[in-house]
């Protein structure tokens, strides 16, 4: 009982000391964060190689303007990346200057969380829209306006091992080389090195999903929507489209070139290939900076295996400008810097990018004749080939959906027939959605 | 006098009710400000078409509607369920025979208190990914154990029907806090009622079920209620970072549902709208446990619960 007492009178003290810590606390926090008017904050995503060009950039850039500040927020991967951007947008504290791929900035755009660049583009006396390529600067255009100035224009491409080609005697890719030739190579390329049933080596590493299918069905006369420009369905189930479903799917269920999905979720494709176990990974410019960290291999890119005819698909993105930005013209100034000339050399530098301004592509910065990839020119002459998905408000949701249902039919678990049709049913509440907010 | 800090500020002196009422205020207004406010808010958007960036829109109980006609909102309810029944009755009665084996004095005694324990301070997301590595199809150690043995080895996060149970085993080892308390539950207990029930030839299972058991159950049904609103609601970290819903929405439960609603969709009417789904869903859980208690008179009759 003594000690429940003497408890009781030392509680006093305690207690309003602690209170007093707490407000004291609070008053902190809510003077806290307030920010310079001369300050701009700028969201990219990617790995670490990557995250060092823009580093550079703002560097760069600092030197240039010192009475602004840029503040770089780093965010690993892309759909991380776009959660964190609307949780950030909820809070009305947006970046104010934000990386946004072209399949993704429709969403932010569409209700007024980005500011349209347009008019901002034409009274600059630095770049102007026709320094860069048609097709990438037509990617950000929404419901007529401008969204964003893209940094890249970069295409899907098959990055591969020259080691692992010389070791099986298969002869590189060559810059037209055909569905036939490519499955040759995987076959040649996927090996049993030790012999005890499990494959050691795979010849091709693809993700499955609508992004990467697309440029095949388009191959072969395919469509992914019916109207690229007002699309309201999927259209995967047509003949053309489904036949290259098969095609892509069968690298996996049928050929076993590619890892199945134990392997896959054991090792993903692009560490096996970073790790000199995978021939052939499909992946955009943005695997650059990260490959160039390869030391025990030499590599090099191929425009992608064509079928009837030749397309690949744009892979870009753009700076953005969040609508409250309170600066808007220090945050232009920054991505105008970013997008000149000096700023895209210095990124392209990094290997990241294949420059949006014409200008830039064509330098050495890009085309690095002692840098891997030597064959870098492919990125430039697929260009005229590119092709992209259909720019609304609600694409991310069609890819994520209908993405699953490719990934189940890559993975032998349901026919090409089924998944079209399941991705079509799944995929049509957000086509309905874009439509009727417009 | 002692130059404490209440005799310089010369505060009043205060009632004890008082005292405990200003040591209490902290928590409220936490509560208040990070509880009660976002959770009127979120009620009220529930009614909104609101995707953060232009003024919410009036839609009435359309979000209600969306969320209960969506295919996947009924998935993820089941899913969320079926990770709660299973684990939680698994975890509590797992957590007091630990605290139980480790009651009385041995070697090392402190030691495997604290390795009970530790698995449950890991932050969310390095467990996760730790049972990404042990539960790897092919590089994973339990893998490489089980066919070392000769038996066949489960794909676990991958298998359509081993995902669950691979989250529902992930679960189980971070039971900290139900140990803790039920190992101060079982001090609690008087030596003289073992003694007793021992004295009248009661063997040691006798005794575990039908006298240290029922002394605990209020301890133990209370145990429940919180590790079943925890399972709920906090699965979310190990199943986005593990399966991320898959394989094929096998493990697609209602937070995830909720998240990808608000953060990659941008509809957070709807995303309000599941998750006051999902305040009544807990509590319903928390009721069925309650009366499932009554029905075995567990702690109805015994002055030391409370509710």
């Amino acid at each position: 009982m003594k000690s429940k007492l003497s408890a009781r009178a030392a509680l006093p003290n305690f207690v309003y000391l602690s209170i007093a810590i707490l407000f004291l606390l609070l008053i902190l926090v809510a003077c806290g964060g307030e920010s310079s008017s001369q300050k701009v904050t700028f969201a990219v995503f990617g790995d670490p190689a990557e995250f060092t060009a823009y580093e550079n950039l703002v560097a760069a850039f600092t030197e240039k303007h010192p009475e602004i500040e840029v503040e770089l927020q780093h965010i690993p991967g892309q759909s991380d990346y776009r959660q964190r951007l609307a949780a950030a947008f909820s809070s009305g504290e947006p970046p104010d200057v934000m990386l946004l791929n072209y399949r993704r900035f429709g969403a932010f755009a569409d209700q007024g969380g980005l500011e349209p660049l347009g008019a901002y583009l034409e009274k600059s006396n630095i770049i102007q829209e026709s320094d860069f390529f048609a097709p990438v600067i037509n990617s950000f255009y929404l419901e007529g306006e401008l969204w964003c100035i893209p940094q890249n224009v970069s295409s899907l491409v098959v990055y591969y091992n020259k080691d692992l080609f010389d070791a099986a005697a298969v002869p590189y890719p060559t810059n037209d080389w055909t569905w036939d030739d490519f499955l040759a190579a995987a076959r040649a390329l996927t090996l049993d090195n030790d012999g005890n049933g499990t494959i050691d080596q795979y010849g091709v590493g693809i993700e499955p999903s609508i992004f990467r299918l697309a440029p095949f069905i388009w191959q072969v006369g395919g469509e992914l929507v019916d109207d690229q420009e007002h699309p309201t369905r999927l259209t995967i189930d047509s003949p053309e489209a489904l036949m290259a479903f098969q095609w892509f799917v069968d690298l996996q269920v049928k050929e076993h070139v590619a890892p199945d999905a134990v392997n896959e979720s054991a090792e993903e494709g692009e560490s096996r290939f970073l790790n000199g176990r995978l021939a052939m990974y499909f992946n955009s410019r943005r695997g650059v900076p990260t490959y160039r960290t390869i030391t025990d291999f030499t590599w090099d890119v191929a425009p992608l295996p064509q079928g009837e005819t030749t397309a690949s698909i744009l892979h870009s993105d753009g700076y953005c400008m969040a609508k409250a930005t309170e600066n808007k013209d220090a945050a232009w100034t920054f991505i105008e810097f970013a997008n000149s000339v000096e700023g895209q050399t210095l990124v392209a530098a990094s290997g990241r990018t294949v420059p949006s301004l014409m200008s830039v592509a064509a330098s050495e910065a890009f085309l690095a004749p002692d840098q891997p990839p030597a064959n870098s020119q492919v990125f430039i002459d697929t260009i005229p080939t590119l092709r992209w998905v259909p720019i609304t408000t609600t694409w991310v949701g069609v890819e994520e959906t209908a993405g699953k249902e490719v990934e189940r039919a890559f993975y032998g678990q349901i026919s090409v027939e089924e998944a079209a049709a399941t991705a079509i049913s799944l995929a049509q509440p957000y086509f309905d959605k874009a439509n009727a907010d417009n | 006098m002692q130059p404490t800090i209440h005799n310089l500020l010369r505060l009043p002196k205060l009632s004890y009710q008082k005292r405990l009422w200003l040591l209490l205020l902290p928590y409220l207004l936490g509560i208040l400000l990070l509880v009660l406010i976002p959770a009127a808010i979120s009620f009220s958007l529930a009614f909104f078409r609101y995707d953060a960036l232009s003024p919410p829109v009036w839609v009435g109980t359309l979000n209600f509607i969306l969320a209960y006609t969506d295919e996947l909102f009924t998935l993820s309810v089941h899913n969320a369920v079926s990770l709660v029944i299973l684990p939680v009755p698994l975890r509590v009665f797992g957590a007091f025979l630990l605290a139980r084996l480790l009651l009385r004095n041995g070697r090392f005694l402190n030691w495997f208190r604290a390795a009970v324990y530790l698995p449950s301070i890991i932050p969310g997301a390095a467990y996760a990914l730790a049972w990404l590595w042990i539960l790897n199809p092919l590089f994973g150690p339990v893998n490489l154990l089980l066919k070392a043995v000769g038996l066949t080895a489960p794909n676990w996060f991958i298998d359509p029907l081993w995902a669950r149970p691979s989250l529902i085993l992930m679960s189980l080892w971070q039971i900290g806090e139900g140990f803790l308390v039920s190992l101060a539950a079982l001090q609690d207990i008087p030596a003289d009622l073992e003694d007793a029930a021992a004295m009248d030839g009661a063997n040691s299972y006798q005794m575990l079920w039908h006298v240290t058991l029922p002394l605990l159950a209020p301890i133990l049904l209370l145990l429940s209620f919180r590790d079943a609103v925890l399972t709920f609601q906090e699965s979310f970290t190990s199943v986005l970072l593990t399966t991320g819903g898959g394989p094929y929405y096998t493990t697609y439960t209602l937070p995830l549902f909720i998240y990808e609603q608000g953060f990659d969709l941008l509809s957070f009417g709807t995303a309000s709208a599941a998750l006051w789904v999902m305040y009544l869903l807990t509590g319903l859980i928390v009721l069925f446990l309650y009366i499932i208690a009554r029905q075995w008179q567990i702690g109805t009759t015994d002055e030391t619960f409370v509710l």
